[in-house]
């Protein structure tokens, strides 16, 4: 093959691969106009979603149409927003992103959320124990013994985090920051509902940890810049009227934490967990708990249960990979064999009331809500009559959503239990406590709660 | 509206392609193009498009005059007429506030500064028009007799908001004819597509980790430790760059696919040995219009030393005052061309010869992530408190567990944000188009890499967008 022939080959060899590429050039525009005709289409004829069940919210309006909105921007900008915020498949489109985030670095330690208050807690001293006792205050806490000291599940990883969820090991832990001024607010309010009811009834304050501080080696926590809630706690038992008796759970929750006792997706206790608080209580009042073998049990969303840190950690894979199952106890005074038993009443916030059953199965409820098969969850006024007891005794729990585990364990000790979300009711703590007759009055709320500015005005407001 | 959103991705974008597509002569085509950019522009309010409109017909009239008396004083006094004017306008609109504020509190008047909001894109399209009648003077270009061809010109969607800053004579043509072919409408595509993905992964993902460090809190950036500050520099560094040249990037692209060729902004600065070259590498368009509109007029570098230095100080406080009317944006400029006088009159070529590349390349590294520390903060407290951050004078130690595991957490983001900013992927990409040429398999491997990557690169750009998370806008300052 003489020059000339090779030079017609290699020129006959490159328009063939010209064509070829010119190909591939339409094939690639084709492809891209394709997908931008196809988006294109989607986002005007689909429907588009108005709420988020991922980010747990309203999607942006259409902005309203004015001239002045017009003129300065405004409305364009609006649609902006509403176009990318309501676009359709944004459920699907989002949960992708999060899930190609996860691989931006090693996550097997996270920090989610903002920042926390973080107070110096003030070191005052603790009310001298060998002091005289308030005669009308109920009986001191009898230490539950341990036979043989209980196993260590402190998590001494030392990760690091600033903010409120802090992820390790495919487990969420919320973290706790103390606010000087909400705190005092909060030991002002339960003072002063003292002074109305306390001559009536005996009044309990259990402040609940959260899950940071009990799980979490202290190291880990206070490297995070996470203040002691503990010491919190004690600070705030310490300020309250030596008529009220504080129900000191936090050691003994520490002592228990190499157990199921707070959900790793979650940022309530389990059941199990408000079990070692009951027994606290129990020691309280000079009574004897009943043994965890005693009750029926069962559990619900078998490691499938993804809970609100979940959500707020946007869909952690780590948490993906490690979801909680549900465990529950019957109280001994309901028909645990017949889900058709309705063994408490409960009044919801439109007003509503229903019958109800204290372990109710949540299988028709979303995945992120089975933390509500306690109690009938967050209502404004609940209760149940335990058919086994007729002594009139009456308990009123006064609590926000740590609470729901806990009440079943009570309703076995009182003929009549009612329990009171504070953050939905509008009835104060003086008529609810006249009404219903109660000897015992518990205000129950994880720490966190009691002392947020929310709560403090909650509070006031039941207290007046 | 911003190249980075839905809306723009996903509506306008293919109602504007497909206009271009359909319309067949290039008037009408044009018109089309001008009815979509001042459909963009109104987008942030339509009484911007007025201070537009004006500022074309000043610079339309000065310009036709200026050619009708060429080669005399009557041009002179126009074309400094006509640059005046355009100037005062830039100068009320964008550094009224500024020097009145100033002012203030030095003398204690006024007492009321007017606040003036600046108008979306104004330093772009300012300079875009001074070139634009610059070269009329200087003969360089015909003036444009069709008031809408100019105002086409000026308001082009494609660079009228973050550059870059096109020159007329470098798109005339294009407005005039202008052909497509698939081989760079195929080169436009991805250019788009990749500037696109490059903004609303990348830069965003940077901005998020920029701002948890660089914090707007006075008190809460000075509880930030050394690490965590220059962590914050490090990602506001690879943020900025990604952010600007991604929106170079979808102009340029958008452009090829409609027919337009605009030059390349960046060059991958951060890969610059000096701070001589970085600038020849970065927001080239802006560079070469100080260059030829400045600082060669004022004498540039032949004339005395002294004059020189006077020549750069006044290009680099003028390209300070461009990028924002705040002082640090004038510290900015100043530290650049402090920079750039040590490394022409007192390192010379030789010394940095003589620096081992690594040195070179690192410390230059440095200077530019020292210099966008400055550039980011607008309030001068800040800035001093990011700065003594920096080197761990706010007493708050040298790392804390925040900063190490916002670090751990973007680690394989932030490797691929630093490759992003290098040519690596350009030079793979050539590697297995050199490859392709002498196998089939591989052929066929890069003909479908290149008909899915935009497609894949749309989608994951959409996952970023939708819902309208975080993403910043960087260039409302200029």
């Amino acid at each position: 093959m003489d020059r000339e022939q090779k030079n017609t080959a290699r020129q006959q060899r490159d328009q063939a691969r010209e064509q070829q590429n010119d190909m591939i050039r339409y094939m690639k525009a084709g492809a891209f106009a394709l997908t931008l005709l196809v988006m294109f289409v989607v986002g005007i004829v689909w429907p588009r979603p108005d709420t988020s069940t991922v980010e747990k919210r309203e999607l942006t309006k259409f902005p309203a149409f004015t001239l002045a909105g017009l003129w300065d921007g405004s409305f364009f900008s609006g649609v902006d927003t509403w176009y990318a915020d309501t676009y359709p498949m944004r459920e699907d489109l989002i949960s992708a992103d999060l899930a190609m985030e996860e691989h931006y670095g090693i996550r097997t330690t996270q920090l989610v959320g903002g920042t926390m208050p973080n107070d110096a807690i003030p070191s005052d001293p603790v009310p001298d124990p060998n002091a005289p006792a308030d005669p009308d205050a109920p009986p001191t806490a009898t230490p539950i013994p341990t036979a043989t000291p209980l196993p260590d599940g402190t998590v001494h990883t030392l990760g690091e985090f600033s903010g409120s969820i802090y992820i390790t090991n495919n487990c969420a832990y919320g973290m706790y920051g103390f606010s000087q001024s909400s705190t005092d607010n909060y030991i002002s309010t339960m003072n002063q509902i003292y002074k109305n009811i306390g001559g009536k009834v005996n009044m309990y304050i259990m402040n609940v940890p959260i899950s940071a501080s009990v799980m979490l080696d202290e190291n880990v926590w206070s490297h995070m810049g996470s203040s002691d809630e503990g010491a919190a706690i004690e600070y705030i038992s310490s300020k309250l009227d030596p008529g009220i008796t504080p129900i000191m759970v936090y050691d003994t929750l520490r002592e228990h934490n190499a157990e199921y006792i707070y959900f790793h997706t979650d940022h309530h206790w389990t059941q199990l967990g408000s079990y070692y608080a009951y027994r606290v209580f129990c020691g309280l009042k000079g009574w004897t708990p009943h043994e965890l073998s005693q009750f029926r049990t069962t559990s619900f969303g078998q490691n499938a249960y993804l809970g609100s840190y979940y959500t707020a950690s946007n869909k952690s894979a780590q948490l993906a990979a490690n979801p909680d199952t549900v465990y529950a106890w019957y109280p001994m005074c309901v028909n645990a064999d017949d889900p058709n038993d309705r063994d408490m009443h409960m009044k919801q916030r439109d007003g509503s009331e229903y019958d109800w059953r204290i372990i109710n199965d949540m299988f028709d409820y979303p995945d992120s809500e089975w933390y509500c098969v306690f109690s009938a969850a967050d209502q404004p006024f609940s209760s149940l009559h335990n058919p086994n007891i007729h002594d009139g005794s009456a308990v009123m729990v006064i609590k926000d959503s740590y609470g729901n585990a806990f009440i079943p364990w009570l309703v076995d000790h009182y003929e009549y239990t009612y329990w009171v979300d504070f953050r939905y009711t509008d009835e104060t703590v003086s008529h609810m406590v006249e009404t219903y007759g109660v000897q015992d009055v518990i205000f129950e709320a994880a720490t966190f709660n009691a002392t947020g500015g929310l709560c403090n005005d909650l509070f006031l407001k039941i207290g007046s | 509206m911003v190249f980075s959103s839905m809306l723009f991705v996903f509506l306008f974008l293919p109602a504007n392609l497909l206009s271009q597509l359909l319309l067949k002569s290039p008037r009408a085509k044009n018109i089309a193009m001008l009815a979509f950019s001042l459909v963009f522009y109104s987008w942030a309010g339509p009484r911007y498009l007025l201070l537009l409109l004006g500022m074309v017909l000043i610079c339309w009239v000065g310009a036709i005059f200026i050619q009708m008396n060429e080669g005399t004083g009557l041009a002179k006094l126009l074309l400094a007429i006509t640059v005046g004017l355009c100037l005062v306008i830039l100068g009320i609109f964008k550094y009224t506030g500024f020097l009145l504020g100033n002012l203030q509190s030095l003398t204690g008047f006024p007492k009321v500064i007017p606040q003036i909001a600046l108008p979306i894109g104004i330093s772009f399209y300012t300079f875009q028009l001074l070139s634009y009648v610059v070269d009329v003077y200087r003969g360089e270009v015909e003036a444009q007799p069709k008031y809408w061809m100019l105002l086409l010109y000026a308001s082009l969607f494609h660079q009228c908001i973050a550059g870059p800053i096109v020159r007329y004579k470098d798109v005339n043509e294009d407005i005039v004819r202008r052909r497509t072919t698939p081989k760079e409408v195929g080169a436009g595509i991805s250019r788009f597509t990749v500037g696109l993905a490059k903004k609303a992964v990348l830069a965003n993902g940077c901005a998020v980790i920029a701002d948890q460090l660089l914090l707007s809190d006075a008190e809460a950036l000075a509880a930030v430790p050394a690490m965590g500050v220059l962590l914050g520099a490090a990602a506001f560094t690879l943020q900025i760059y990604l952010d600007f040249s991604a929106y170079s990037d979808m102009a340029i692209g958008m452009g090829l696919m409609c027919g337009f060729h605009y030059k390349e902004n960046f060059n991958y600065p951060y890969i610059s040995g000096s701070i001589t070259e970085f600038w020849r590498r970065w927001h080239i368009s802006l560079s070469s219009f100080f260059r030829d509109y400045v600082y060669i007029p004022l004498g540039g570098s032949r004339c005395s030393t002294g004059r020189q230095i006077l020549n750069l100080a006044v290009v680099w406080f003028l390209t300070g005052m461009w990028h924002g009317a705040s002082w640090n944006f004038i510290l900015w400029g100043l530290y650049f061309g402090l920079l750039l006088g040590i490394e022409r009159y007192v390192l010379g070529k030789d010394a940095q010869r003589f620096l081992p590349q690594v040195v070179r390349h690192g410390g230059v590294l440095l200077l530019v992530m020292f210099s966008w520390i400055i550039f980011k903060f607008t309030d001068m407290h800040l800035l001093g408190t990011a700065i003594k951050g920096l080197f761990g004078l706010n007493h708050n130690g040298f790392s804390n567990a925040t900063v190490s595991l916002l670090f751990k957490n973007n680690l394989f983001f932030l490797i691929f944000a630093v490759v992003a900013c290098t040519p690596v992927g350009k030079g793979l990409r050539q590697i297995l188009e050199n490859l392709a040429r002498r196998s089939e398999a591989l052929f066929f491997v890069n003909g479908v890499w290149d008909i899915v990557h935009p497609v894949l690169l749309l989608l994951v750009s959409a996952m970023a967008l939708v819902g309208d998370s975080y993403n910043p806008f960087l260039y409302f300052q200029f």
